[in-house]
């Protein structure tokens, strides 16, 4: 009875969020990151690499990775590593399936780490990331919002608009990502939380398509 | 070759030696380049992006090579540009790089007088400033995602139907300084009313008029949001930029980052039956601002960090009173160090944003904060 009971509650206070989808993996020292390799349990890598140099990112991500109590190789521990602008996708033979340049349009993405669980959902399509904005000239890298990347077929960004609240998630106002829902389709569980933090809305975005033009 | 469209941003004075008044045909770029101020000429790269390296060349001719450079200036930072984001975008103004203090919280002019008439202590103005240093400008303004405007040091917004936190900051505005408020936003096309029946962001609605003609929320959102139309991100942006570095709407800015802060310091931690806010428990300059950084990035992590931290502290420290009032002062300067530092840590697994590099900004870096017990000082 008492063990049904402390089930219960931890199903009430913990959403059902899938278990990590991949290992994250950093190349190179805190601060000098080089390569970050996630290891898909689903077959293949992810891999990002030409990190922004910004020296306030290189700072951070050096106090971050040394003094976080994150596990290593979690997504959690793999959000300190500073914003990169590029994308690629490996298969399990090692060959490239794709991969994405985003300084193209003076952007860089870092990975977005959800409450619980990882970045990448259960089915190793979908990657949680901040977007940043950034100039090459004189180097101003400011946060844009957050996005979900499809990385199962090509490289891009999907919907994900709450199905209770409507509002896209990754607008960088007031949603606070939980983690990814078990099973499929991928469905991104997230918080909508008021400007002063007094109200939270859970809700949920199925990511399976692309968006809509 | 067409002539500008941009009206609200164009000074009067030199309408004509862009647009070419009467039908006439527009003036040359060896023209432009002679007569018009450098707004105007980077008015005109906007529409005629393919236009610069000449225009520059002519400036050259002209003798103005020194506005070539505050040219690129202007474009860059002065007037707003196309920014993709996910599958869309919208227009947004280029941010300064940190090392130009310009329109910063932390500069503003509006602080002497906020101090003065004691509505905020020298001691809040050190938190206030340093913690915003993580965060927007003043004048910074944004249309690129799903809201339709984002404004402010706080980033406040409206969304698609309207309303929204910037909507309720503008009204609270316009009724404590109409006079401003006619001058900074209805004279430009903003207006703002009280559409709700409470006092949260989405009682208040704020919408833009077009040469007079009001528009809808939606029609608001599609004439700001309007790809091939520069013009229109200059009517209705720049009225919000200049709002932004307008002295009295600062100070309402930085009323609004005060309020955070007091409401961050009443917050209760959660955890282990905490029953007293952190204001109880922090009382230095330095703690107040990691505080106030972490409610801006994630407003309802702030009860559970916070609660971690303390927990954290009592099962190292069991023999510490629970009640932080009963604390002596060397106990008291023992014990904040050692709650900011599990604080930190907690910090680096709550799921902030860059939360080692926000809090080296604040504690680090020749922060001027102060880490000494009872250093910060709110208003009575």
């Amino acid at each position: 009875m008492a063990i049904a009971l402390l089930l219960l509650l931890g199903a009430a206070t913990v959403p059902p969020v899938a278990p990590p989808a991949a290992t994250w993996e950093a190349t190179g020292t805190p601060g000098a990151v080089s390569l970050l390799t996630g290891h898909v349990k689903t077959g293949g890598r992810i891999v990002a690499d030409r990190f922004v140099s910004a020296p306030d990112l290189a700072r951070g991500e050096r106090l971050t990775l040394t003094q976080t109590s994150a596990k290593p190789g979690s997504c959690l521990w793999a959000s300190g590593v500073r914003p990169f602008t590029r994308l690629r996708r490996f298969a399990a033979d090692g060959h490239l399936i794709w991969e994405w340049h985003v300084d193209g349009v003076q952007q860089a993405l870092r990975l977005s780490a959800t409450r619980f669980g990882d970045c990448l959902s259960p089915d190793g399509g979908r990657l949680t990331v901040g977007i940043y904005s950034f100039d090459p000239d004189d180097g101003p890298v400011s946060p844009m919002g957050e996005g979900v990347v499809a990385v199962d077929r090509h490289p891009d960004f999907v919907q994900a608009t709450g199905m209770r609240t409507h509002q896209e998630f990754g607008d960088a106002h007031g949603s606070d990502l939980v983690g990814w829902k078990r099973g499929r389709p991928a469905t991104l569980l997230f918080d909508v939380v008021s400007d002063e933090g007094k109200t939270v809305v859970h809700d949920e975005a199925v990511t399976n398509g692309p968006r809509k033009p | 070759m067409t002539g500008l469209t941009g009206a609200a941003t164009q000074p009067a004075n030199t309408a004509n030696a862009t647009a070419g008044a009467g039908g006439n045909p527009p003036p040359s770029l060896k023209t432009l380049a002679q007569t018009a101020d450098v707004h105007t000429l980077a008015l005109y790269l906007q529409s005629h992006p393919q236009d610069r390296h000449q225009l520059e060349t002519e400036l050259v001719k002209a003798k103005r090579s020194s506005d070539v450079s505050q040219l690129e200036q202007t474009r860059k930072y002065e007037l707003p540009h196309w920014q993709p984001y996910h599958k869309t975008g919208g227009p947004s103004y280029v941010m300064r790089p940190a090392t130009d203090t310009t329109n910063t919280v932390a500069s503003s002019g509006a602080w002497p007088a906020l101090v003065r008439s004691g509505q905020v202590t020298p001691s809040e103005q050190r938190v206030i400033g340093r913690m915003a240093n993580n965060e927007g400008r003043l004048d910074s303004v944004q249309s690129y995602d799903s809201e339709t405007m984002t404004m402010g040091a706080m980033q406040k917004t409206i969304n698609a139907g309207g309303t929204g936190e910037l909507a309720k900051q503008v009204y609270d505005f316009s009724q404590s300084n109409p006079a401003k408020y006619q001058s900074l936003f209805v004279d430009k096309g903003w207006t703002v009313a009280h559409t709700g029946t409470g006092s949260g962001g989405s009682d208040y609605t704020m919408t833009f008029a077009d040469n007079g003609q009001a528009l809808t929320p939606q029609q608001t959102r599609a004439f700001v949001k309007d790809q091939a139309s520069p013009d229109h991100w200059n009517r209705a942006l720049d009225p919000l930029l200049q709002a932004g570095r307008d002295p009295d709407f600062q100070a309402a800015q930085i009323h609004d980052f005060k309020a955070r802060l007091d409401s961050a310091m009443a917050i209760v931690p959660t955890g282990k039956s905490y029953a007293q806010p952190v204001s109880a428990y922090l009382t230095s300059e330095k703690g107040a601002a990691l505080v106030l950084d972490e409610s801006v990035n994630r407003p309802s992590h702030v009860a559970g960090t916070f609660g971690r931290a303390l927990d954290d502290f009592y099962a190292a420290n069991p023999k510490a009173a629970r009640d932080p009032g009963q604390w002596t002062d060397a106990q008291r300067a023992d014990y904040e160090p050692r709650i900011m530092q599990a604080y930190q840590s907690e910090r680096l697994v709550s799921h902030m944003t860059d939360p080692a590099g926000r809090a080296d900004q604040i504690v680090n870096q020749g922060s001027t904060l102060s880490d000494a017990p009872r250093s910060f000082v709110p208003t009575p």
